[in-house]
């Protein structure tokens, strides 16, 4: 038995029942971000244990299910962050190099940025264009990879950013600036590439 | 340059930003004016707003999650076996 509907009212079944209620729900979304079953297996099995041991703190406020997904989502985020079998840029430093050269000495483009498709609500659904996102994430620096996900898969707005991660909101405008620089010029080379 | 003329670097990072807080309004007005007159500009906002859909995307609840049926897709027999069993020890 699997639960689809996101919005169903889940009256707190137990959680012995999770993996039959939840279970392909949970593997579904691991998986179109993660790509590699194992892992998203992994992934999935890692937020059931750590709901079992959070569940006295769970408060009710929204469904079980939601609050199995919210525990997912940061398990991901963790799993791109720490991501080690990936060639990382060494350091922030070399994001900003990469931005300086995507710039002339008079802030203009080097080379300017490609029409990514003719029909810009199609992009996101190519499966290679994900792939190669979620494999771009993984180049960027641990901090930068953190907090573009906090930001844009977790959803967090910079302000409870700020305050989980204890930087300054202007910090984290600029750290999210880098890692959206540092993707796109990466899908640039990688997607456009195996596309055409 | 006239104050509210930007170059593209300038431009980059404020359309980040715009993505994250609401700009100054003149900040707003460079940045429109300089994508009126740049459309390589215009092209790295489309591409910062792919990323995001990207990244917000739920395919889980669309009808076809990356080009498979989303019935196709289930968890593997033993996969959630040995998850009932990790959650059945935890509980004991």
């Amino acid at each position: 038995m699997d639960s689809d509907s996101p919005n169903r009212a889940d009256p707190a079944p137990s959680p012995d029942q999770w993996v039959d209620l939840y279970g392909n729900y949970m593997y579904r979304y691991a998986l179109a971000r993660l790509s590699d079953p194992e892992v998203a297996q992994d992934i999935v099995q890692e937020a059931l244990v750590g709901a079992i041991h959070a569940f006295k703190r769970f408060e009710g406020k929204s469904s079980i299910k939601t609050w199995l997904i919210a525990i997912l989502k940061r398990k991901i985020v963790d799993y791109f962050r720490q991501a080690k079998n990936h060639q990382r840029m060494d350091s922030i430093e070399s994001a900003v190099n990469g931005i300086e050269r995507t710039f002339d000495d008079s802030g203009h483009w080097v080379t300017k940025p490609n029409d990514w498709t003719v029909n810009p609500g199609k992009a996101y659904e190519q499966r290679e264009f994900i792939d190669i996102l979620y494999q771009c994430i993984t180049k960027l620096p641990e901090r930068l990879a953190e907090i573009f996900m906090l930001r844009e898969f977790e959803e967090l707005s910079t302000e409870q950013i700020c305050h989980r991660l204890e930087i300054t909101e202007s910090n984290c405008w600029v750290m999210l600036y880098r890692a959206r620089m540092q993707l796109r010029s990466c899908l640039e080379i990688n997607w456009l590439s195996d596309s055409k | 340059m006239a104050r509210w003329m930007i170059n593209c670097k300038e431009h980059s990072r404020l359309t980040s930003e715009r993505m994250d807080h609401a700009l100054s309004f003149w900040d707003l007005l460079r940045v429109r004016i300089h994508q009126w007159v740049c459309p390589p500009c215009n092209q790295l906002r489309h591409q910062f707003d792919a990323i995001r859909k990207a990244c917000r995307l739920l395919p889980t609840d669309s009808d076809d999650t990356r080009g498979i049926k989303k019935d196709a897709i289930v968890m593997p027999e033993d996969a959630s076996q040995r998850m009932k069993s990790a959650l059945k020890e935890l509980l004991k």
